[in-house]
């Protein structure tokens, strides 16, 4: 039995009348990928932006560590749990460098100027861009943009990664580089929350899948489980749906 | 009646005293512009409780008055209540209001313009707001804004001739003086509207060029850049 990274305890959120999330509660272990799938808006991305508190919850408890989310200072919390989007998200007046320079060198004081940008280089080499760290975003594909979105994530050194539909808007060539670089991630044992369309990727790395709908899980499991042998219709219904 | 050249060579060298203090009292209050435009606009977005509704009635109360007005009010009315500036000061802080409520809705309209996936990217990786503001915000929606505030700039230096009205020595009114004495009107008022146009013109080139080095979008990583950072006179070590 792995250790609990993450446990998420009876988790509402509602944007103005509407209920988003209604009682959610799951764990996340560490180093595992936890997959969340689910239609459109099932809430899956809502739930994940509140394991990073980009969203604020009405209801419910959220721990990381068993320690309460309330009580981690929230830009502490921000660094130990990344988050990759599904935009990239870039700062588009920066440099590949730079943008992975930037909140390192404000907030930690630990490491100096040089060992960050040598950490910065061996990340940028890791997801296969070092030869572009002196490049701009825009002179970047969608997938190459994606890639280093995540080595400025993984620059905070945090101990869980989100993944919030990060290869949508990729062009359909480009999404294998940004899903190799996850597989060597997972591989290395990084916790990862992954919200994702790709169903055969979900079923080849994830460790844990969790299938949404209107708000609840419906179901969660291995991915054996979930995709071979679902218990429930709605996920069923589902996967015939995005797997025919 | 014929046109005077000789008098408009004669009458340069002081001529050139005044713009001495037009270019003086522009640049004075066109760094002070900036200042107000870029910290009004973050107090309005953010809507910093107070202070936001407090730039709101400036902002207001500058732009539905007179600049003249403004001028008179700041320069026989302040006395009043014990504050005698010289008319040098007074055109400086005239300006610098009318010029600083324009930035304002300049620099709220670029900042605003900047996508709130930044933001929230910036935030996801633990920075602050005054983090987000600085590094990502305001340079970012600077850019967007640049051509509008070059615009307000323009209007603070030619608005800078309304000063003449309370007597500063600038560009005007010494063209004011020299008619005053000599009646060669024509000779005179030309040559102020060229000068004038000359400023504006060179100023605008300037922005252009500005404009130009800020813009991310056309220049490449190989070529040398003028960057904000570099503006700002803070330097990144260089990468590699």
């Amino acid at each position: 039995m792995t250790k609990t990274k993450m446990k998420i305890e009876n988790v509402h959120k509602s944007f103005d009348q509407s209920s988003v999330l209604r009682g959610i509660t799951t764990s996340i272990s560490e180093k595992e990928a936890t997959v969340i799938i689910g239609p459109s808006g099932s809430g899956k991305s809502t739930l994940l932006r509140c394991l990073n508190r980009l969203e604020s919850i009405n209801e419910g408890t959220i721990y990381l560590d068993d320690q309460s989310f309330m009580d981690i200072p929230i830009q502490k919390l921000r660094t130990r749990v990344g988050m990759v989007f599904q935009s990239f998200n870039l700062f588009p007046h920066l440099s590949v460098m730079k943008n992975l320079l930037l909140a390192p060198t404000k907030l930690q004081t630990s490491k100096s100027k040089d060992e960050l940008m040598e950490l910065g280089y061996s990340l940028l080499d890791k997801v296969g861009m070092k030869e572009k760290a002196e490049s701009y975003p825009e002179e970047l594909s969608g997938g190459q943009q994606q890639r280093v979105a995540i080595a400025r994530a993984l620059m905070m050194e945090p101990e869980v990664m989100l993944f919030d539909e990060v290869t949508s808007a990729l062009d359909p060539e480009r999404v294998n580089d940004v899903l190799e670089t996850m597989k060597d991630l997972a591989k290395s044992g990084m916790t990862m929350v992954i919200v994702t369309h790709e169903m055969g990727f979900a079923r080849e790395v994830g460790d844990k899948i969790i299938f949404m709908d209107q708000g609840v899980i419906v179901e969660e499991g291995t991915p054996e489980e979930v995709f071979g042998n679902s218990k429930e219709d709605r996920t069923k219904a589902f996967l015939r749906n995005v797997l025919k | 009646m014929k046109f005077d050249i000789a008098f408009i060579i004669d009458q340069l060298p002081y001529l050139m005293t005044g713009l001495k203090m037009t270019l003086l009292l522009s640049f004075a209050s066109l760094v002070l512009s900036l200042l107000i435009g870029i910290a009004g606009a973050v107090i309005r977005i953010l809507k910093v409780p107070i202070l936001s509704p407090i730039i709101i009635g400036y902002v207001e109360l500058i732009r539905n008055t007179p600049l003249l007005v403004q001028i008179f009010f700041l320069y026989f009315g302040l006395p009043f209540i014990g504050l005698k500036l010289s008319g040098t000061v007074t055109g400086i802080v005239a300006l610098s209001l009318w010029g600083g409520a324009y930035a304002i809705e300049n620099f709220r309209g670029g900042f605003k313009s900047v996508s709130k996936n930044l933001n929230e990217a910036g935030y996801s990786l633990g920075l602050n707001t005054y983090h987000v503001y600085r590094h990502i915000i305001i340079p970012i929606g600077f850019r967007v804004s640049f051509p509008s505030f070059s615009n307000t700039a323009m209007s603070v230096v030619k608005n800078s001739s309304l000063l003449a009205g309370i007597g500063v020595l600038e560009l005007t009114f010494t063209a004011l003086n020299s008619v005053a004495v000599s009646f060669k009107y024509i000779e005179m008022f030309l040559s102020l509207g060229v000068i004038y146009l000359l400023i504006v013109w060179v100023l605008s080139f300037l922005f252009a060029l500005i404009e130009r080095k800020l813009d991310f979008k056309r220049r490449s990583s190989k070529k040398a850049f003028f960057s904000f950072k570099g503006m700002a006179n803070k330097t990144y070590g260089k990468a590699g």
